[in-house]
């Protein structure tokens, strides 16, 4: 794709799940986890540049 | 055009195989859906395989743990399991007799549906029967069969499946991924601006939608 990549804001939220490609697992919920509601602006973990 | 209706362009880093994807992209979808300015929003699917070394011929989910990881199926089977009920709770249909293999010749399809800009209705026709264990994707007669069904051409698809048309899109696709920060799929990155990893709640996705728009309003 020809866009530029720009500056990004990666938030969290508590995803319920993602699949690592290093290590090909997919993580899993924790039995009793559920997932936290967040205010994305405030949880900013990183930028990106 | 109003400012307030410039689309938006939501990219999704995404696999197949991948369960997280799956539920990630139900509930961007349903997010989007409840807006109603739902029209704006674009979602463009991009490569992301997440094991380039699985073999062509199709396995199941225990075989490939084991192959992979060594040890105990009942590892992954659980887990498995974990994420049915979830996706079972969100409505979504959800095979534990799923397969596993290559999905490289998948994503070569994906890029040529999105070229010809039926790559989000073939990625969620295929994943959404995949997921519910009604077709093998892995089957190029399949993806044949599934392309067709979404308006594109089978005989197009052959070629593409026959040759290595698009293996560089693909390949470029998961290095941009990467640039962008990705360390896992879902991958979602809504108009450049803000990118969210793993499969986040409808609210998380609606409140990212709220913000990026709101952006795009005062600044676009």
């Amino acid at each position: 794709m020809a866009d530029p990549i720009r500056p990004l804001v990666i938030v969290t939220g508590d995803a319920d799940g993602t699949c690592d490609p290093e290590t090909g697992v997919c993580a899993m919920p924790e039995p009793d986890g559920a997932a936290t509601e967040v205010d994305p602006v405030d949880e900013v973990i990183s930028e990106s540049s | 055009m109003e400012v307030a209706d410039e689309p938006v362009v939501i990219e999704m880093w995404t696999d197949l195989g991948c369960p997280w994807c799956y539920v990630g992209k139900h509930r961007l979808q349903t997010a989007i859906d409840r807006r109603p300015d739902a029209e704006r929003f674009e979602i463009r699917l991009r490569s992301f395989e997440l094991n380039p070394d699985a073999p062509a011929e199709p396995e199941t989910i225990e075989s490939a743990f084991i192959r992979s990881h060594g040890g105990d199926a009942s590892v992954v089977l659980n887990a498995e399991r974990r994420i049915q009920a979830l996706a079972q709770r969100e409505g979504l249909a959800f095979s534990l007799d799923r397969l596993n293999a290559n999905t490289f010749d998948f994503h070569r399809v994906l890029h040529y549906a999105n070229a010809q800009g039926h790559g989000l209705e073939f990625f969620s026709a295929v994943q959404d029967r995949f997921f519910a264990g009604d077709i093998n994707p892995f089957d190029p007669n399949v993806l044949v069969e599934m392309a067709e069904s979404v308006g594109l051409s089978g005989s197009r698809v052959r070629e593409v499946l026959d040759g290595d048309e698009y293996a560089d899109a693909a390949h470029a696709d998961r290095n941009e991924g990467a640039a962008l920060g990705l360390t896992g799929v879902p991958f979602v990155v809504f108009d450049r601006q803000v990118a969210a990893p793993g499969a986040q709640s409808v609210e998380v996705y609606s409140r990212i939608l709220d913000q990026v728009t709101s952006k795009t309003v005062a600044h676009g």
